[in-house]
């Protein structure tokens, strides 16, 4: 609590000012990420992250032909048992083979474009 | 009073960056590598089994429903087996059809290879979704 306390307070907290460090990094890469598939159409929003270990997140805004902006965020649980995605606060469901297929090449083409650009920057 | 525009004023370390953004590497390759596992195992359980492995099916179950069938061997041992092994020894003998014949365990394992041949060839399960195996 104290520590959050002085976060707050102190944004040059080397704790703090690294995980904005993290977070930030993790931005960049996410719109890398939104990339993998091919040119993002224009007016369109797309990220594509790893969170974590376990856990893929794709986001997408769009606006129809209508005018109205939309969003939508699909997280991908990868669990012992299988891969499991949420939309929107939808409950969990797990993923069939072929979307399963798609979210590994996403997958491994992200993790190579990270160590791509961690070669670079240990450089 | 403590100079706290000092500390905002730190430049960010490139080496501090260098080793976060290897750490989301480490990480992002062990994702796409769970990933990459759990694929690898629902092609697996999508295609259609070997021959090979259809008849040692067969042989698995052929084996289990002999084994169903054959009466309890009353226990030669009964200080290792125990009062357990003896009850099972006294299993009246009408619950038990013994397969002692070589044609019959046959006959019972090539119906099995047929029962499992015919499952493995449902439609539901012949192949990956969209059509390609």
């Amino acid at each position: 609590m104290l520590k959050r306390l002085l976060g707050i307070v102190m944004p040059g907290d080397p704790q703090a000012r690294r995980a904005e460090m993290y977070r930030e990094i993790i931005r960049g890469f996410a719109r890398m990420g939104g990339t993998l598939f091919g040119p993002v159409p224009e007016g369109t929003r797309r990220e594509f992250f790893c969170l974590d270990e376990h856990t893929w997140v794709w986001h997408e805004e769009w606006t129809d032909t209508n005018g109205l902006r939309h969003a939508r965020t699909t997280r991908y649980d990868i669990r012992p048992h299988g891969i499991f995605k949420a939309q929107d606060g939808q409950p969990y469901q797990p993923i069939g083979l072929e979307e399963a297929q798609r979210l590994h090449t996403a997958a491994y083409r992200y993790s190579q474009q990270v160590q791509a650009a961690a070669a670079q920057a240990a450089a | 009073m403590p100079n706290f525009s000092s500390l905002e004023q730190q430049p960010p370390s490139s080496g501090e960056r260098a080793t976060l953004i290897s750490q989301h590497a480490a990480v992002a390759t062990r994702g796409a590598e769970g990933v990459g596992q759990l694929v690898a195992g629902m092609v697996r359980a999508q295609r259609p089994p070997s021959p090979q492995r259809l008849d040692e099916l067969a042989r698995l179950e052929a084996a289990a429903v002999l084994a169903a069938n054959v009466p309890p061997v009353p226990s030669v041992t009964p200080g290792l087996a125990g009062a357990s092994a003896e009850k099972r020894g006294t299993v009246d003998a009408g619950h038990a059809a013994p397969v002692a014949d070589a044609d019959q365990a046959a006959a019972l394992a090539a119906d099995a290879r047929e029962k499992l041949a015919s499952i493995h060839n449902a439609p539901h399960n012949a192949g990956a979704p969209n059509g390609v195996n």
